[in-house]
């Protein structure tokens, strides 16, 4: 079992245990079921298959990036992360607050961008 | 004694990260990370809980009017987004990345700063969702599914439930984005000796679960989009194909939320029971396997939410929803099995494990009743269905929650909880909840349903739900002794040492906190045989005793 169970063959798996319950739902959309008929069938069905044909492509995301540890160091300028989350807040915000807020979101964004180009060299 | 195989360099003092506020905040270390993320939850845990005290007060007596109706729902919509998006979701994925690269023998975490990015828009999504609530216009009213058209511009005015959207959403980013890192750390950054075959069953309980939020989590975005533009102009969305589309989508990730709310507490449980009965998890493999089915089983069955619209394959998804009995099966087997015979140590710990397996199973069950459409349609939005996802989400994965909790805050912080306060916590819980939520089955077979604010003196209501507003403020007690054994554990600061449990995996050979990079010279890697490893070397230990004696 260890041999073949790897990383990859794990998401694969699921991916496939989830095609073949997506197979069984267009099966009975397909016969016609009650409620299965018509574009509500459909629909369940194509948000399934979606989620299944994301699954594939984790499985190739982890079967691609076999890199290996690079060093122990700690990630450079963490503080873009909590810019980019603001800048993301803001900008959901203007759907309660107004169209101002995404233009705000910008500064954030712009600091964040900064410090990514920018590093700050430290001794 | 089984010498180390790898060891991680000893990091440079530099390298340590400081105490300071700004570097709690800023921090790339996963351990942080996942404290933040925990702490974050309970305080959020206390704050929604505290609305769904005040809704029980309210309840109490017939024709009470604490809350207006319009703040009832409000309180409702709250505690019911707050507690899933903000609390339980939180709870589970936060533990896997404090515990996850421990438990795999990795010295860090994959992307630190995408976790980092996560949990701030988990930060900023929370506070989104408070900020909503307290808006003179009021919070959102729609329930945590936020139906549409009901939470279109056009029937929601004011920007409750534009935050509620803008909220949701960036908290499920959050959420996504920790999961990633976490599936990448526990599937790529392994220690060399550290197989699949040889985690630990809570890393595969986080693994699955990090499946179903990437799988299932992409849909609520899409549906919350949908919400965003029905807010900006409310016109565009107004056939009912939609209002049936953004149902489907909500529940492809609704549904799949509440296993992602309790994988990882039935990871702690197993944890919990092998660690407090000196065993090795029963039927590990067959464990393993019953998750994976479980979880992809679990994807599949998003329109038993949808069973009353008459826009749905009802036979379909009552088939797959009743056929995850099986796999639940397996891994009840792997939790009985593991007791049988073990020398069992009644720690905290181990009493919310044992509490969990009982409790759960009544959620289960009734889980199963309601898979079926002729029975959902006599119980659907009553007291009933309540009564089941509360045994589910609090009789069973808080419980399961607490069970890791107890076990794993010594690791942690290093310093030991009052066990005597501590099931003090169990007892006025267990009390507490079994006294909450055994009415609402009752008082939903007899027709209260959800969502009502108050009940007229003669509907037949008011015993049992006296009785449910008398468990839930027990409920509330033990958790006010939850928050003193925190103090006062963190006042007495009692030493817990690398492994104070005896406990069985990986994490428990490090210091207790571990070193910033898990593990250094002095608490090296060990070899990894099983998922087990710490038993290994103690059995190890005594067979050599032993035939030394012998000989």
């Amino acid at each position: 079992m260890e041999r073949w169970l790897s990383g990859t063959s794990v998401v694969l798996i699921w991916g496939a245990l989830n095609t073949i319950l997506a197979a069984v739902l267009a099966g009975f959309t397909a016969a016609g079921r009650v409620g299965g008929a018509g574009p509500a069938g459909a629909l369940a069905f194509a948000i399934y298959a979606a989620s299944a044909t994301l699954v594939f492509l984790i499985a190739l995301a982890v079967w691609a990036g076999r890199r290996r540890l690079r060093g122990l160091k700690q990630p450079p300028r963490p503080a873009t992360a909590v810019m980019l989350a603001l800048a993301v807040a803001m900008a959901w915000i203007a759907l309660a607050v107004g169209p101002w807020a995404a233009y705000m979101a910008a500064a954030p964004l712009l600091v964040a961008l900064v410090l990514e180009v920018y590093p700050r060299t430290s001794p | 004694m089984t010498a180390p195989v790898k060891v991680v360099p000893f990091p440079s003092p530099a390298e340590e990260e400081r105490d300071g506020l700004p570097q709690w905040l800023l921090t790339t270390d996963h351990k942080r990370i996942g404290i933040l993320t925990i702490g974050t939850a309970l305080f959020l845990f206390f704050l929604n809980g505290a609305l769904a005290l005040t809704m029980r007060a309210q309840l109490a007596q017939p024709n009470l009017h604490i809350l207006s109706p319009q703040a009832y729902l409000q309180f409702m919509t709250q505690h019911g987004t707050g507690m899933i998006a903000l609390t339980i979701t939180p709870l589970a994925i936060g533990l896997g990345v404090y515990l996850v690269p421990l438990q795999v023998g990795a010295p860090r975490m994959a992307a630190p700063r995408a976790a980092l990015l996560g949990y701030w828009l988990y930060v900023f999504g929370s506070l989104a969702l408070i900020w909503g609530f307290v808006t003179p216009t009021g919070g959102s009213q729609d329930g945590w599914w936020g139906y549409t058209p009901l939470s279109s511009g056009a029937y929601s005015q004011g920007e409750g439930m534009s935050l509620w959207t803008a909220g949701t959403f960036l908290a499920a980013v959050g959420m996504l984005l920790m999961s990633a890192t976490m599936l990448w750390t526990a599937l790529r950054m392994r220690a060399p000796h550290v197989t699949l075959p040889r985690m630990p069953v809570f890393t595969w309980t986080e693994i699955v679960t990090c499946l179903m939020v990437l799988s299932g989590f992409p849909s609520l975005l899409l549906g919350l989009g949908i919400v965003a533009a029905s807010r900006v102009d409310p016109a565009r969305f107004t056939t009912n194909g939609w209002n049936i589309a953004y149902q489907n989508l909500f529940w492809f990730y609704g549904h799949p939320v509440v296993y992602v709310m309790f994988f990882p507490f039935v990871g702690c449980v197993a944890e919990s029971l092998a660690t407090f009965t000196g065993r090795r998890f029963f039927g590990y493999k067959g464990t393993v396997l019953s998750l994976l089915v479980f979880a992809a089983g679990s994807m599949s069955v998003w329109g038993h939410h949808l069973f009353a619209s008459g826009q749905n394959v009802n036979d379909y998804f009552s088939l797959t929803s009743i056929f995850l009995t099986i796999p639940a099966g397996v891994e009840y087997f792997g939790f009985l099995g593991t007791l049988w015979g073990g020398r069992f140590r009644y720690t905290t710990s181990m009493l919310f494990a044992l509490a969990f397996i009982p409790q759960f199973l009544i959620g289960g069950l009734t889980g199963i009743l309601v898979a079926n459409p002729a029975i959902d349609y006599h119980v659907n939005n009553s007291y009933f269905i309540l009564g089941h996802f509360h045994y589910t989400l609090f009789a069973g994965s808080v419980f399961g929650f607490f069970a890791g909790f107890y076990l794993w805050f010594p690791k942690a912080t290093g310093i030991m909880l009052n066990e005597r306060l501590g099931k003090l916590h169990f007892l006025l819980l267990t009390i507490g909840a079994n006294t909450a939520f055994i009415p609402m089955f009752f008082l939903g077979y007899d027709g209260m349903p959800r969502w009502m604010a108050t009940y007229p003196a003669g509907a037949g209501f008011t015993t049992l739900s006296l009785i449910s507003s008398i468990g839930a403020g027990i409920i509330g007690l033990g958790m006010c002794v939850f928050a003193l054994n925190l103090y006062e554990s963190a006042r007495a600061k009692v030493p817990a040492g690398p492994n104070p449990w005896l406990a069985h995996t990986l994490e428990w050979s490090t210091s207790s906190p571990p070193p910033r990079f898990n593990f250094n010279l002095t608490y090296p890697v060990i070899r990894v045989h099983s998922y087990a490893p710490l038993l290994n070397l103690r059995e190890r230990a005594l067979a050599a005793q032993q035939e030394r004696r012998e000989a």
